[in-house]
């Protein structure tokens, strides 16, 4: 399945490896997707997009250099290995302390998401007719919606990645998804309902079958009906103290930004100056209480599915599960191989990739895991007397140190003596991390267990869009702020 | 600006490249395949030179450089559209594009509102570049900034960004439109942080950036800004979260007023899910606010074009007339759905994070009189915020959002700085923040950001609703 000339990818590190480097990769990398949005029963917007191109890192007198290029012609090539060694030469002149790798094992292997049904052989016209179908299902007659949309999206990332230190890759990781939403208006009020989740709906590291187990078109109907149940729901209360329990729909964006915290760049500084650090500094490892006994957190990108799942990252190592929290205590980073030695682990977690050809790999979440607990998800509706249920992501903020959070939900549903008793709209919550995750009463079991993606996680400079997984089930939290109002 | 200045001159090929022949021969192929299809098309081809130098711990850590040539297609047959984009430029890259895109077009349903490309209008060319900012350069900007930082506090931890960009576009449809243009934009950003030596749990942050084109910063004074900000707050006061009186520095006015740049969309505005929805030619904001998007004013706009991704010429138009909402921008394909006619788009359509939309993303706020330390002066009893991080909508309609205050958030009382205070998260609107009577006065200085160039803002109230994050961590 390899497309590229491998004669050029051996021309770019013997160029390399002759002008005297420490160490150097060319990472050939090309992205074929296809978005497809309906609105209102119209297709709306039809894109394929083609991305390609090589890019080569260099490691010179302990300092980093990285060019690419979308030419890719051995001419081109050469210029931009002769770039890599120069800006690499630049980097060296500001180079206090030398950037060292961990130890990585030889690898050579090529491997590729598994998929039951190839997207690319199900036809466009297919795709589209199925979505048109779904947003004239959520159509209910009521002149409060404001628009019905359904979404396809697809594609695949082929990579090659060749090391100085003889490790070759071929790996193809296939992501597919697609979601309904509705949109209700009444006044100044608005609610969105999305299914299964917002943000143009749930991704996976699969094939078609996934999209056709979204079942769009029969929860289409749902997301309307509740849509415009909301805009006559009653406002989320104000209270200091209440006991929320929090669907996998919204609980996934809470472990999302909460998971940032355990990326070793930003713990040791690294980001300061964009996404920001973290409060989880390295000298807390195994003795910060992030949770109570209940939480155990794992970065697994080995979880078949899983959004943030794959084979080898973008430094050639192998994909890992790390334990960041075990029975609450902090114990683990999502690493690369420049920071794992600087914490003193032996090895790179496997967390480091880069959204494109021309860009540098930077540590990335895999696929960020609650450990399910012992509950039955009814058993923990059952169990509270008086509460709320909020679910599916609509707005979110957390601070540099990953401390204070407040999330907006599409929906939420009120308990009252163990029932679920009605809708309230415009749910949000508000607090601080390691006290958030220390108020945890119960988590439900394997049974409720869902993962969700998260394909617009954003980072670096320049920018880089890298999708993420992560996995939940309904987790139950007391004494939390809620109804925060302007 | 001289009428013979060529868009391609901005670059330096030994520097940036050479991408032309490569990018006039793809569209000499894809006008060829269009032709010979017998469809109509819109084929607009971009070279992007990219170099970044991001630096932290008080070295370089990533160093970057790249070109990219990306060609996008829009194919068009009645009411029948299909768009997809390709960096692979070679003809077998090309023909792969056009072949799916004739393909999807085929099998795509009609749009029965759409109505086909806009028809061209004419512009002049205009030179919008600054001069390059190296490697090297680069490089020696770090090495001074962390020296900055260093001779106010040894032990201050740097961090930064040094970029550059130059880009050209060149956009061609089936009716005869032939344009291009080019530009470029450097940022540069440093942020410093300093350790409590009694608790290394606690530390005080302290940040400056701004885009540049003409005037290279004055990176000493940054720095040095930036590293006094992290010493003062070390030592914080806590106040309670609730609406004080304000000074929202540049940056804070810029943070808040993006979002109202991104609620104009058509889109949000036509489906009533945008604080502009019934409100345009409305007294929205404060009569001393005016706005307007000027996308061909180098000296003054982060963002400049000549033409946008439909080829149409950009203008200077007003957003916000002494506090009165004037108008938004349309694409052909929104102004054929909502106003149409698809040649009442404005010229603002952006490839904006992969998506094509119709934005204001050039506004520039008219200033005042006063400088932003005049501003501060008076504050009787509040806060001067100069910065938010992490700003998101809690209610798109009203313009309601979230965020918190980042690097410098300084309690004034009777004009004077007492003191640092601990971050907090504020939960407000920026229509009621900008609202008539609630805004005291502009400063006279303004600084450029990515897609705004705002001066300092004196609020009489704006609304605080938590304390940002604790030191108190549970173990």
């Amino acid at each position: 399945m390899t497309v590229i000339d491998k004669s050029l990818l051996d021309y770019s590190l013997e160029k390399a490896s002759i002008s005297g480097v420490e160490y150097a990769d060319v990472k050939w990398l090309k992205r074929k997707s296809e978005s497809l949005t309906v609105k209102n029963n119209i297709l709306e917007s039809s894109v394929r997009s083609n991305s390609e191109g090589i890019g080569i890192k260099i490691l010179f007198n302990g300092g980093y250099g990285f060019a690419a290029t979308n030419i890719i012609t051995k001419e081109s090539i050469e210029k931009t290995v002769e770039r890599a060694i120069r800006v690499a030469k630049a980097s060296s002149r500001a180079v206090k302390n030398p950037i060292s790798l961990a130890e990585e094992p030889t690898h050579t292997a090529r491997v590729q998401t598994y998929q039951l049904i190839d997207p690319n052989k199900i036809p466009t016209e297919e795709k589209i007719e199925y979505l048109i179908d779904t947003t004239k299902n959520a159509d209910i007659n009521d002149n409060r919606i404001k628009s019905r949309s359904a979404y396809y999206n697809h594609w695949t990332d082929h990579t090659v990645l060749w090391t100085t230190e003889e490790t070759k890759i071929d790996q193809k990781i296939i992501v597919t998804g697609g979601g309904v939403s509705t949109l209700a208006v009444q006044g100044s009020e608005t609610q969105v309902r999305s299914k299964p989740s917002s943000f143009r709906g749930d991704l996976a590291t699969a094939g078609y079958e996934f999209f056709q187990e979204l079942k769009l078109f029969e929860s289409a109907l749902e997301a309307s009906q509740e849509a415009v149940e909301l805009l006559e729901a009653p406002q989320c209360p104000a209270d200091n103290h209440a006991t929320i329990i929090i669907r996998p729909g919204q609980l996934m964006l809470q472990t999302h930004e909460n998971g940032h915290g355990f990326e070793l760049d930003r713990a040791l500084d690294y980001e300061a100056a964009f996404a920001g650090t973290s409060f989880l500094k390295p000298h807390l490892r195994n003795q910060l209480k992030f949770g109570n006994e209940l939480v155990t957190i794992h970065a697994d990108a080995t979880k078949p599915r899983g959004l943030g799942s794959f084979y080898y990252d973008h430094e050639g190592v192998q994909a890992q599960k790390t334990t960041l929290v075990q029975d609450g205590l902090l114990t683990g980073y999502l690493t690369s191989r420049e920071t794992a030695q600087q914490i003193d682990d032996l090895r790179s977690s496997g967390s480091a990739r880069a959204s494109a050809y021309n860009r540098m790999p930077l540590i990335r979440m895999t696929n960020i895991n609650l450990k399910p607990g012992d509950w039955k998800y009814d058993e923990i509706i059952e169990d509270t007397k008086d509460g709320y249920i909020f679910d599916t992501n609509v707005s979110w903020s957390i601070d540099d140190l990953r401390l204070s959070f407040q999330f907006g939900t599409e929906i939420g549903w009120r308990v009252k003596e163990g029932e679920i008793v009605g809708l309230i709209r415009n749910p949000s919550y508000t607090g601080i991390t390691p006290q958030f995750w220390n108020s945890v009463t119960a988590i439900a079991d394997e049974t409720d267990f869902r993962m969700f993606g998260t394909p617009n996680c954003g980072k670096g400079e320049p920018g880089q869009v890298m999708y993420t997984g992560h996995g939940s089930s309904t987790t139950r939290f007391e004494n939390v702020r809620i109804g925060v109002v302007q | 600006m001289s009428d013979q200045f060529n868009p391609r001159n901005i670059f330096n090929i030994n520097e940036h490249g050479d991408p032309f022949s490569t990018i006039d021969q793809g569209i000499d192929f894809l006008q060829n395949k269009i032709e010979n299809a017998g469809v109509i098309g819109l084929v607009s081809a971009q070279y992007l030179y990219s170099g970044t130098t991001r630096y932290a711990v008080n070295q370089i850590t990533q160093h970057t450089e790249f070109g990219e040539i990306t060609f996008t297609l829009s194919l068009n047959e009645g009411k029948r559209l299909s768009r997809g984009s390709t960096t692979v430029t070679t003809e077998e890259g090309l023909e792969e594009l056009f072949d799916t895109l004739q393909d999807s077009l085929k099998k795509s349903p009609e749009i029965d509102f759409y109505q086909g490309f806009p028809e061209s209008k004419p512009s002049e060319l205009k030179d919008l570049s600054s001069p390059e900012w190296s490697i090297e350069e680069r490089t020696d900007t770090v090495i001074e900034a962390i020296n900055s930082c260093e001779e106010i506090e040894k032990n201050v931890i740097v961090s930064g960004t040094c970029s550059t960009s130059r880009n050209y576009n060149r956009v061609v449809n089936s009716f005869g439109l032939d344009v291009d243009h080019s530009g470029n934009s450097n940022y540069f950003k440093v942020n410093a942080i300093i350790e409590s030596p009694e608790d290394r749990n606690h530390r005080g942050y302290g940040q400056e950036d701004l885009n540049f084109r003409f005037e290279k910063p004055n990176v000493d004074s940054l720095s040095k800004s930036a590293t006094r900000t992290a010493r003062e707050t070390l030592t914080l006061i806590d106040l309670p979260a609730q609406s004080y009186e304000v000074v929202l520095g540049q940056q804070a006015v810029s943070d808040l007023f993006v979002f109202a740049q991104f609620s104009l969309d058509p889109t949000s505005f036509h489906e009533t899910n945008s604080f502009a929805s019934d409100n345009l030619g409305a007294q929205i904001f404060d009569p001393k606010i005016t706005v307007a998007d000027k996308p061909r004013d180098p000296q003054l706009a982060n963002l400049v074009r000549l033409f946008d991704f439909e080829g149409l010429p950009s203008e200077d138009k007003l957003v916000v007339d002494r506090g009165v909402l004037q108008s938004i921008p349309y694409d052909s394909f929104t102004a054929a759905k909502y106003l149409g006619d698809k040649n009442l788009a404005t010229g603002n359509t952006l490839e904006f994070f992969g998506n094509v939309v119709p934005i204001y993303g050039s506004c520039v706020w008219e200033n005042g009189d006063n400088s932003t330390e005049d501003l501060i002066n008076e504050i009787d009893d509040g806060l001067w915020v100069k910065n938010f991080w992490y700003n998101r909508f809690t209610k798109r309609r009203e313009g309601g959002l979230t965020g918190l205050t980042r690097n410098g958030l300084y309690q004034v009382k009777n004009g004077e700085i007492v003191g640092a205070v601990r971050n907090l998260r504020y939960t407000d609107s920026f229509v009621r923040a900008f609202s008539p009577g609630n805004v005291l006065n502009l400063s006279s200085d303004r600084r450029m950001f990515q897609l705004n160039t705002t001066p300092s803002v004196h609020l009489e109230t704006f609304n605080f609703s938590s304390v940002a994050h604790t030191n108190k961590i549970d173990s």
